[in-house]
């Protein structure tokens, strides 16, 4: 039985086709790397275990294919992930000027709290930059997520890349979860809660209308 | 049939519940493999619901989704139940001894149902939310169903067996509904934990073989 982990947490890569997406995933879970290029088929997946707040959890990426022929069943590589790692190249523009492509698409595909971080990989080749570091970090900031740049050859970067979008998630979870029990709590003294969209009130008026308070 | 595994998949391709039960080639996977078979099937089944509407076009008559009733599918047979004497721990629903006595209609119309090679058939249950139970039965589909002129038919027999494996997930996923939805502290699309469900599980395989 799956009782030696409690989380599994689904991370996505995505950006144009060589900006090193497998190379990064490669580094963060084999820690090795590979100068040599293939393209990846469909989707490559890759588990790493780490320990978060004393919780086991499974981090398992999918590394979609950045080439267009390969991207046929893409809504269902998007839903239910947990967070999304948008890849772009320091060294070549277009992939950058792809990412609002890729933001489009988790827009349409993905659930509307999933969350984002841009990666700007290839970092070690500064004599071949092309993107600057503010541009991408102002980027980021007017689509409200973190950005990181990378390198998968010298591996900076790397692990905290994943981590950081792993605690982001153990926390967002823990975060609606609470929002959940409150919303729980709430029902039973009525009206005290403001924000309970989604829950139902099964406690109802007391009939006896004299008890206050929950316990 | 030898059921070997049980898998369940969630509705975005994780796997949140696997369970071998012989000591056979899945034994010999570790957890980070069986994630990767799950999701694997998972991309599998959607390209394959992207292929059947083509193909669909190309048939003219209408398909019937249709899964027949299979009476006690994976349930002690009532013999047993009376030796027993433990009324309390039976399975089944309050409706009776089974958990369903009709006919259903398929919910996994495009997907993939069943996947048969030299060494293993797949089968799989999708549920209307997207879940699917797998099982991974040793048994290869040779076993020729011997018709009343004495024809061997194929067909009838890998058809039978869908049929079984069919009204079996469609019970997993009946103490799915039962021990993992009804757990306070379960976390959706997370991993099951629940001993309680793994028991039934395994009660039920061991009442298939």
């Amino acid at each position: 039985m799956n009782s030696e982990y409690d989380y599994l947490f689904k991370l996505l890569l995505i950006g144009n086709s060589g900006v090193g997406k497998s190379c990064l995933l490669l580094r963060f879970s084999d820690d090795t790397y590979s100068n040599d290029y293939i393209s990846t088929i469909g989707v490559d997946f890759k588990i790493k275990t780490v320990e978060l707040d004393g919780k086991t959890v499974k981090l398992q990426i999918w590394d979609t294919a950045g080439q267009e022929r390969f991207r046929t069943i893409t809504s269902s590589y998007y839903r239910g992930s947990h967070g999304i790692i948008i890849v772009y190249d320091i060294t070549d523009q277009d992939s950058f000027s792809g990412v609002k492509m890729w933001l489009q698409e988790i827009d349409r595909y993905a659930t509307s709290t999933v969350l984002k971080l841009l990666v700007g990989n290839k970092c070690d080749l500064t004599d071949k930059r092309v993107v600057e570091f503010d541009v991408a970090k102002e980027f980021a900031e007017a689509n409200s997520m973190p950005f990181l740049e990378t390198s998968a050859l010298d591996s900076t970067n790397v692990e905290e890349a994943f981590l950081t979008m792993a605690r982001q998630i153990k926390e967002s979870m823990a975060k609606q979860k609470l929002a959940d029990d409150s919303a729980g709590a709430g029902g039973a003294n009525g009206a005290a809660n403001k924000n309970d969209k989604g829950s139902v009130n099964l406690n109802g008026q007391s009939l006896t209308g004299s008890s206050s308070g929950c316990c | 049939m030898a059921i070997e595994t049980i898998l369940i998949i969630n509705k975005s391709g994780g796997l949140i519940y696997h369970r071998n039960f012989s000591e056979s080639f899945a034994s010999k996977l570790n957890s980070n493999d069986f994630l990767i078979i799950a999701s694997t099937i998972h991309s599998v089944f959607a390209i394959a619901s992207q292929v059947t509407p083509k193909a669909l076009q190309l048939t003219q008559n209408k398909v019937d989704y249709t899964i027949p009733y299979i009476p006690m599918v994976g349930m002690e047979s009532s013999a047993n139940q009376n030796n027993r004497g433990n009324p309390e721990m039976k399975l089944g629903s309050y409706k009776g001894p089974d958990y369903f006595r009709e006919s259903f209609v398929s919910w996994n119309k495009s997907g993939l149902r069943q996947l048969s090679t030299d060494q293993f058939t797949m089968y799989i249950y999708q549920t209307m939310t997207g879940l699917k139970f797998v099982a991974l039965s040793s048994n290869v589909l040779s076993s020729h169903h011997t018709t009343a002129n004495g024809t061997v038919d194929k067909t009838k027999s890998a058809n039978l067996a869908s049929q079984v494996a069919d009204n079996f997930l469609r019970k997993i996923y009946c103490v799915y509904s039962d021990y993992v939805m009804k757990d306070p502290f379960y976390s959706m699309e997370m991993p099951i934990k629940s001993e309680t469900f793994d028991k039934k599980v395994k009660e039920m395989v061991n009442n298939l073989l």
